[in-house]
């Protein structure tokens, strides 16, 4: 048991206090995010309210702008369940951190260690398919023109 | 008190720690976000590529906007994301770098250190969510009225 504890990452009460208010931010984080995706998916909807008239005068343009309205709505809803779908691993990660510290519960603190590298790898894997997608629209342009 | 306080920081080291499988969950938070600061520091870079190389004006000149409509970034713009960009995921590279070498050295200090560079990454976010949660509620004012 004494070699066991010697391999041990301790969490001592510095830490601990540090890692509840981390914990309490992540949380409302996680609060920010849902309102935030809450928003987008609002304004999505937002822009298929608006008269087709708002984007352009000329009659022969009102099916190009509903496409671009459709577009856009579906753009703006995607990004907004994107957003709630990441702010609620945040939103877990601070709830369990905060119970784990509350019953000095290292299984709940594991959990809540396994809750926030979720949400890491979650914004990583978008954060690299929309640099992908970045690069292949200047890729794009360049080859265009 | 400080009985009290020793007393609650012996608690914690008693009770409150990370074995094996919590330390191999905090390295595999400590490797996703170190992939999030890398991504982010290339979509900088391409970023700071786009704004210098504007396409032509005249690319997208479009009927009744003869060479007038330019859909480049300011470098003005880009340059102030970009620094606020690197201010944030400084910290997260912070709580990555530290994190993995309290793992290695089974060390509570770096852990201390890691935890509260998160938290502040956590603030930074949350605050920057806030900014762009009121910039949005002021475009929707203006786009409904």
């Amino acid at each position: 048991m004494q070699n066991t504890s010697l391999f041990q990452l301790n969490v001592d009460a510095n830490v601990a206090m540090t890692l509840k208010s981390a914990a309490s931010w992540a949380r409302a984080l996680g609060v920010l995010g849902i309102i935030f995706g809450v928003l987008f998916i609002a304004m999505g909807f937002l822009t298929m309210s608006v008269p087709t008239t708002e984007f352009g005068d000329y009659e022969s343009y009102e099916e190009t702008n509903k496409m671009a309205r459709s577009i856009g709505m579906i753009m703006f809803i995607g990004v907004g369940i994107l957003y709630i779908l990441g702010s609620v691993f945040a939103l877990t990660f601070g709830g369990k951190a905060t119970n784990a510290l509350r019953s000095n519960n290292s299984e709940a603190l594991r959990s809540s260690f396994a809750s926030l590298r979720n949400y890491f790898a979650y914004w990583a894997v978008l954060m690299i398919l929309g640099l992908l997608l970045m690069v292949i629209s200047i890729a794009g342009t360049a080859i265009a023109t | 008190m400080n009985e009290h306080s020793s007393g609650t920081n012996e608690k914690f080291m008693e009770e409150l720690h990370l074995d094996e499988t919590g330390k191999m969950h905090l390295r595999s938070v400590a490797s996703w976000a170190m992939v999030i600061v890398v991504t982010s520091v290339i979509g900088y870079l391409v970023s700071i590529f786009q704004a210098l190389n504007p396409p032509a004006a005249d690319e997208y000149a479009a009927e009744g906007f003869d060479k007038v409509l330019n859909y480049g970034n300011s470098i003005g713009g880009t340059i102030f994301y970009v620094m606020i960009g690197l201010l944030v995921n400084y910290f997260l590279y912070r709580f990555a770098a530290r994190s993995k070498s309290s793992i290695d050295g089974i060390d509570s200090v770096s852990l201390n250190s890691g935890v509260r560079s998160l938290k502040i990454y956590f603030a930074i976010t949350s605050i920057l969510m806030i900014l762009a949660f009121l910039l949005i509620l002021f475009t929707m004012t203006i786009f409904i009225r």
